[in-house]
């Protein structure tokens, strides 16, 4: 589920939030299985730890004013314009070859960096932090507001907030192959 | 590499790994009782002779386990037909010597293993009962010509009664489909001797297992030469195809598995030829005055399930589910879809089918209306050229990809390398037929476990796995100290937490929908066709009463071949037709009657059933077999060949069935199990076809 996270005693009720944050973001929407059971590895370190690194239990997930894609029970902006998202707080070009206009973008206690390419056409988001998710943002039509997000295993396709179709690649096995006979039986 | 019977004597000499097998039978008071059983393996025969069923099994395994070779454990033993004959009598004698595990597939008992449990040198070793008729579907005398054997199969006397017979030759009507030439000519072998039933019996049944190993050894010599598999490896002709396939033409990580809720979708788009009568005569005219018939031309598609392998493109990959409209961004998108399907609101020939529940049974019709269901992209852009609308809920796409080309290439190039005559010609067909079905296999098979239910604990043990397998076991048998369940199995499938997929039987029933759709799609081209008038249309052949261009006849793979002109013609229903062509030659077919019914009919039998409330009836041996009890019985049943209807209306002028209408789909499908009768009434008594009924 995730790497080592820092929490205090007193903080359990916050450490069930979060993981059942991240468990949804883990899990994908399509897949019905249930957990059959969870496995947890932890170390008492004596001593308290500091702020800094239980900020990831402090968020707070709820996004308003905001028209939103649920994705596994988190809120994302269907939007692609990055001043939408939240207070843009840095906004820098990369120039690689291919220009990029990075934005750095905060709401509530997440973190957006929203690298916007292709003179506007394509968004690669990622929400910073240990959530660590992220997708990419393509415009269909230049005529009207409607793009694809592309996320996990899932596209989903909008127009005017809505979604209007959604893909999902689903997993299956390849068909094997044969090997020769090496000699007819006999 | 070995051709034909010349090389033959230097196979024989080698010791194949392999037994064949034949049992002969008589019919005492309407059973049909084993009396003699042989096996060949190559070099010796065995042979067990006898009324007494237990005597004469018992020496028969008794005699198969003489065939076990130096440290060898295990037997395969051929028998043709095993899953329709042989393998019904054998499966109840087998439990006394080990453990047996049959296999059943669609009803069919395709393989009996047993573990044999006997005491001395053979204990634990095992043989294995296959059907070379699975891997060879043709008569062993069409084989035998086919392999130029060396011998070639004899006849015999089959409805003489008594195994104890010696006398004179037996006589003409104690045989079956025997010309008076052929009688006479091998009645001029016995002359001065006399015949002897377990003599004959003997050299009739030995010389099948003869003819059958000799067909096998070359099958296997060819099929491994052109493609390194030997022929053990597999049950069935589609697994052979199949095998050939995945091990020198299929690429690597283009065909994934389909399971689950994937699969049951999409198999609902998947469904065979199209198969229609349209116009039931070619009479001009006022049928009881009238002498004038316009002429007809019949054709056929050179290989169309291969053609359309291997000139379109299949789905592969892994599939995306969709909600939503997916053309809306994709407007050629691939895939299967679930739409609301509206066809024009009139279409002399409409080109989509469903299968549909109507008062008459489960039909697959072509009708007009609007209905909801699962269709093949292809399939569907198609259909909109001739007028009908979609509107796509949901689906899966796939990529578009090409995937059986170098597949039929090969096989087709074999069949123009070899004579028609040849073997190979017609092995290479056989294979390049039987790929596609395969695909569309069903992943839930019926398993045969037979239990020990003679101790306290054997009965405990039986007592948990009927609660275990509960609601889908099909059937019981107690069969002396043991039980016998069958059962619907899907337990191959399991689930891959890891990877978030199933993973059972190699199936994928995309592939094989796209295969049935596009060749429906390349025939649609003949249908609302305004250059002719279709009388006729099967999955790849059509009747017509106009000859087509000559750009479009050839030899070629998909070109086609004129099979007959004809002066006379009468459609009774799908697959029930006689035809008097331009050289007078006489055709009737009727599916369903064997070949000794249909030879007493005439073109104008069936003609006379074109009048309406007609019928004709036709008796017919038929076998009624157990498998669990291990009998077959046979019993003569009464068949009817009357006016009924069950794909497309009929048109009756004058008491004469004139012509057909194509359905609407709300005046005969049942919606819920509930007959929802028409609102306009119009010729709807009219609804009954032609159909065979069953009566007993």
């Amino acid at each position: 589920m995730g790497h080592l996270v820092k929490i205090n005693y007193e903080d359990k009720k916050l450490f069930i939030e979060y993981l059942s944050e991240r468990l949804t973001i883990l899990s994908d929407s399509y897949v019905t299985h249930p957990i059959s059971q969870m496995s947890f590895s932890y170390i008492i370190k004596t001593g308290k730890c500091l702020d800094e690194n239980r900020t990831l239990l402090l968020q707070d997930y709820s996004d308003k004013n905001l028209t939103v894609h649920n994705f596994n029970n988190m809120n994302l902006p269907i939007t692609m314009e990055p001043s939408k998202y939240g207070e843009i707080r840095i906004s820098n070009t990369i120039d690689n070859g291919e220009t990029i206009i990075r934005y750095m973008v905060v709401n509530g206690d997440k973190t957006y960096q929203i690298d916007v390419c292709n003179n506007g056409m394509v968004n690669k988001v990622t929400i910073l932090g240990k959530i660590n998710l992220s997708w990419i943002d393509t415009k269909i039509n230049l005529d009207d507001s409607s793009f694809k997000r592309e996320i996990g295993k899932s596209t989903l396709y909008f127009l005017d907030g809505e979604i209007f179709l959604q893909k999902l690649q689903l997993n299956a096995k390849s068909f094997k192959r044969f090997r020769h006979h090496k000699k007819p039986n006999k | 590499m070995l051709s034909h019977s010349k090389d033959f004597a230097t196979i024989r000499n080698l010791i194949n790994n392999f037994i064949t097998m034949d049992i002969e039978t008589i019919v005492i008071n309407n059973q049909i009782i084993p009396y003699l059983i042989c096996a060949f393996d190559g070099v010796n025969y065995i042979q067990s002779f006898g009324l007494n069923q237990e005597v004469l099994f018992a020496k028969f395994i008794k005699g198969l386990l003489t065939f076990f070779k130096g440290r060898s454990k295990i037997l395969t033993v051929y028998a043709h037909n095993l899953s329709g004959f042989d393998g019904i009598f054998l499966l109840n004698h087998l439990i006394k010597f080990g453990t047996v595990e049959p296999l059943l597939f669609n009803g069919k008992l395709i393989t009996i293993k047993i573990k044999l449990d006997i005491e001395g040198e053979h204990y634990g070793k095992t043989i294995i009962f296959k059907d070379s008729y699975l891997i060879l579907p043709n008569s062993l005398r069409k084989l035998a010509i086919i392999f130029k054997t060396t011998e070639v199969k004899g006849v015999f006397p089959f409805k003489l009664k008594n195994i104890s017979y010696n006398g004179a030759f037996p006589r003409l009507n104690t045989f079956i489909n025997l010309t008076l030439n052929e009688y006479l000519s091998i009645k001029q072998e016995y002359k001065h001797k006399t015949w002897n039933f377990k003599t004959e019996a003997l050299k009739y049944c030995k010389l099948d297992c003869l003819i059958l190993f000799e067909i096998l050894t070359q099958f296997n010599e060819l099929v491994f030469n052109q493609f390194t598999i030997n022929i053990d490896k597999v049950l069935t002709l589609p697994a052979l195809s199949m095998r050939i396939f995945k091990t020198h033409f299929m690429p690597e990580k283009t065909v994934y598995q389909i399971h689950g809720k994937v699969a049951n979708n999409i198999r609902e788009s998947y469904s065979g030829g199209a198969v229609d009568v349209f116009i039931p005569h070619n009479k001009i005219g006022t049928y009881s005055i009238s002498n004038v018939f316009r002429k007809l031309w019949s054709y056929d598609v050179n290989s169309l399930y291969p053609f359309v392998m291997y000139t379109k493109p299949m789905p592969i990959g892994l599939p995306t589910a969709f909600e939503g409209d997916i053309t809306k961004v994709d407007s050629n998108a691939y895939g299967f879809f679930y739409c609301k399907i509206t066809s024009p609101s009139f279409l002399e020939h409409p080109i989509l089918q469903r299968i549909i529940k109507t008062s008459e049974g489960i039909r697959t019709i072509a009708g007009l209306g609007t209905w909801i269901g699962w269709i093949y992209s292809e399939e569907m852009y198609n259909a909109i050229k001739y007028g009908y609308s979609f509107e796509i809920i949901k689906g899966y796409t796939f990529e578009k990809g090409e995937l059986f080309k170098s597949f039929i290439d090969k096989l087709y190039n074999l069949r123009l390398e070899y004579p028609k005559g040849h073997p190979m010609n017609q092995i290479a067909k056989l294979i390049m037929n039987s790929l596609y079905g395969k695909f569309g296999m069903r992943d839930e098979i019926t398993k045969m476990e037979i239990y020990n239910s003679l101790t306290v604990e054997d009965q405990a043990i039986l007592s948990s796995v009927l609660d275990l397998y509960d609601s889908t076991i099909t059937d019981i048998l107690e069969l002396e100290n043991h039980t016998l369940i069958v059962r619907n199995s899907l337990t191959d499938l399991t689930y891959n937490e890891k990877e978030d997929f199933f993973h059972g039987p190699e199936v994928n029933v995309a592939i094989a929908s796209a295969v049935t759709a596009e060749a429906r799609i390349h025939m649609s081209q003949f249908k609302n066709n305004p250059k002719f008038h279709l009388y006729y249309s099967d999955t790849d052949s059509i009747v017509i009463d106009s000859p087509l261009p000559d750009s479009m006849i050839g030899s070629a793979l998909g070109l086609m071949k004129l099979e007959h002109i004809i002066d006379k013609a009468v459609f009774l229903a799908p697959k029930v037709y006689a035809l008097i062509t331009d050289s007078g030659q006489e055709i009737v077919k009727v599916k369903g009657l064997k070949h000794d019914a249909i030879s007493k009919l005439h073109f104008s039998d069936l003609e006379t059933l074109l009048i309406q409330d007609s019928t004709r009836e036709f008796t017919q041996e038929k076998w009624f077999k157990s498998i669990t009890k291990g009998t077959i019985n046979t019993s003569d049943v009464i068949y009817t060949l009357k006016a009924t209807s069950n794909k497309r209306q009929a048109v009756y002028i004058d008491g004469i069935y004139e012509n057909t209408t194509p359905y609407f789909y709300n005046q005969i499908e049942l919606v819920n199990n509930i007959y929802l009768p028409p609102v306009i009434n119009g010729g709807f008594h009219n609804l009954f076809l032609f159909k065979i009924l069953l009566m007993r």
